[in-house]
């Protein structure tokens, strides 16, 4: 019987299509929950901060399961937990239907579902890509994670049709069976933990002489650890978790305050709207452009210009007059949204190696959440203060010029696997 | 996310129906073709 292995198109590439398909459709339907918020109000009275509540305790909860849940990867491997995952993702879509308290909504939603989420979407999905790849991980990474963007733009109009057409607790069971039999069954029987299962070399390598196959010789960085606290000890991961501090603070303030500060800066509300839009639809051009220029000119320098592309998003916002800075901003701050996750998580792989990955991505996604959730309250907080978002946009580009000098200051040719002497050089793919 | 709708409407004047089934088929095709060609290239060894 032939293994996969075999197969023209290297496995790697299987894993990449599927995780995009698993990220797509659990990040699509939690993301859908916008749609779901005027029905849920009517139903049940409650206010816009409520719900808002549910959603910020959800950033929290996923960003403090995530280290946990990243080390339990590293311990069973992503093909459990992330297929585990989607199950607990399904179960929570289908039991939010049956919603009948403010209590019990936030329990599912902002509690389980974000652990599930943890388990089950990008973080994990990006995870498993890197140990498919070495030389074209950011490339993999940024396709597999594009599953986000664009699981909003396909997942939230399905949504929005399917409740006018029948009520919000059946379209919740809809996405339920969606997760459990579309996501499950491609996932059980695609995902696979790395291509040493199916004796292959990352990226499709050949194998450099008979039998090698079966143990992969991958060149080892100075970095590299065997248990995750080891790597605080250095500065890189420092400044990857200070830098995706900055990109959670950046992004979520946005999600959060973009359409209000547009709307109280004279501008209609469906201007805002489309504004935001166009915002998200860049997402996933933006995120796919990076990965394969990171592999051509490596991970740091890319991960500085985009923030340093994302601070320009936020002058424009300030000081362009007019529409130009709102519609400025929607393209080059909706560009930048997403492409740093396949560059930090391929970083946090080639500085750190793949024991720990599962882990130390999880520290660095906590770190974006903790800045999400500052970033969300700090903009609410200072906007009543001051009447405006001058003063918190402000702060919000000056991080970003910090996180830009902090990311090209990381020593990724000296410390990241790609860069080390002893990578032995690979033999073409056989595709 | 109402605008999407919006321009949904503005663009192609469908109903929801029709809408639902253009949206459900494009998430149901991501799968199929993934195990489609992935039973291709088995059986093409």
């Amino acid at each position: 019987m032939k293994t996969p292995g075999s197969s023209n198109i290297y496995y790697g590439w299987f894993i990449v299509a599927t995780t995009f398909f698993v990220i797509m459709v659990t990040m699509g339907a939690r993301n859908g929950v916008g749609v779901f918020v005027l029905p849920m109000s009517e139903e049940f009275g409650w206010n816009r901060s409520i719900i808002s509540f549910a959603g910020a305790l959800g950033i929290l909860v996923n960003g403090i399961s995530q280290p946990f849940l990243g080390n339990t990867y590293d311990k069973i491997g992503g093909r459990k937990l992330i297929l585990t995952g989607v199950l607990a993702i399904g179960l929570m879509v289908t039991l939010l239907s049956l919603t009948f308290h403010f209590l019990y909504f936030l329990l599912i939603f902002g509690v389980f579902m974000a652990i599930a989420m943890s388990a089950g979407s990008i973080t994990t999905g990006a995870v498993l890509v890197s140990k498919w790849f070495q030389r074209k991980r950011s490339t993999a990474i940024a396709i597999s994670s594009a599953g986000a963007s664009i699981g909003g733009l396909v997942l939230v109009p399905f949504t929005t049709y399917l409740i006018i057409l029948i009520d919000w607790r059946l379209t919740w069971v809809v996405l339920g069976l969606m997760i459990f039999l579309l996501v499950f069954p491609v996932a059980f029987f695609m995902l696979r933990n790395d291509p040493a299962e199916l004796g292959l070399l990352p990226d499709g390598d050949l194998a450099p002489e008979e039998g090698a196959a079966k143990r992969p010789q991958r060149a080892a960085g100075p970095l590299e650890v065997e248990e995750w606290r080891h790597a605080f000890r250095s500065l890189p991961m420092w400044q990857l978790c200070a830098t995706y501090f900055v990109c959670g603070f950046t992004t979520l303030i946005m999600a959060f305050h973009f359409v209000p500060n547009a709307v109280e800066s004279g501008f209609s509300p469906k201007t805002a709207a489309t504004a935001f839009g166009l915002l998200s639809a860049m997402n996933t051009i933006g995120v796919l452009l990076v990965g394969p220029l990171a592999d051509r000119w490596g991970n740091k320098n890319l991960l500085g210009f985009v923030y340093a592309f994302r601070a320009m998003g936020y002058v424009s916002l300030l000081l362009l007059p007019g529409q130009w800075g709102l519609w400025i901003f929607a393209v080059v701050g909706g560009s930048s949204w997403i492409a740093t996750v396949p560059l930090t998580t391929a970083l946090t792989a080639d500085l750190y190696g793949l024991k720990r990955v599962g882990t130390l991505s999880g520290m660095v996604f906590l770190s974006h959440q903790i800045g999400g959730s500052i970033g969300i309250q700090f903009g609410g907080i200072m906007r009543d203060i001051t009447g405006s978002y001058d003063i918190p946009f402000a702060i919000a580009g000056v991080l970003l010029v910090l996180a830009s000098i902090t990311s090209f200051t990381i020593r990724e040719r000296r410390y990241s696997t790609r860069y080390q002497p002893s990578h032995p050089a690979p033999a073409p793919a056989n595709s | 996310m109402e605008w999407i709708k919006d321009r949904m409407d503005a663009v192609f004047g469908l109903g929801p129906e029709a809408m639902v089934a253009i949206f459900g088929l494009m998430v149901l095709a991501i799968p199929v073709a993934i195990l489609a060609a992935y039973a291709l290239q088995r059986r093409r060894g």
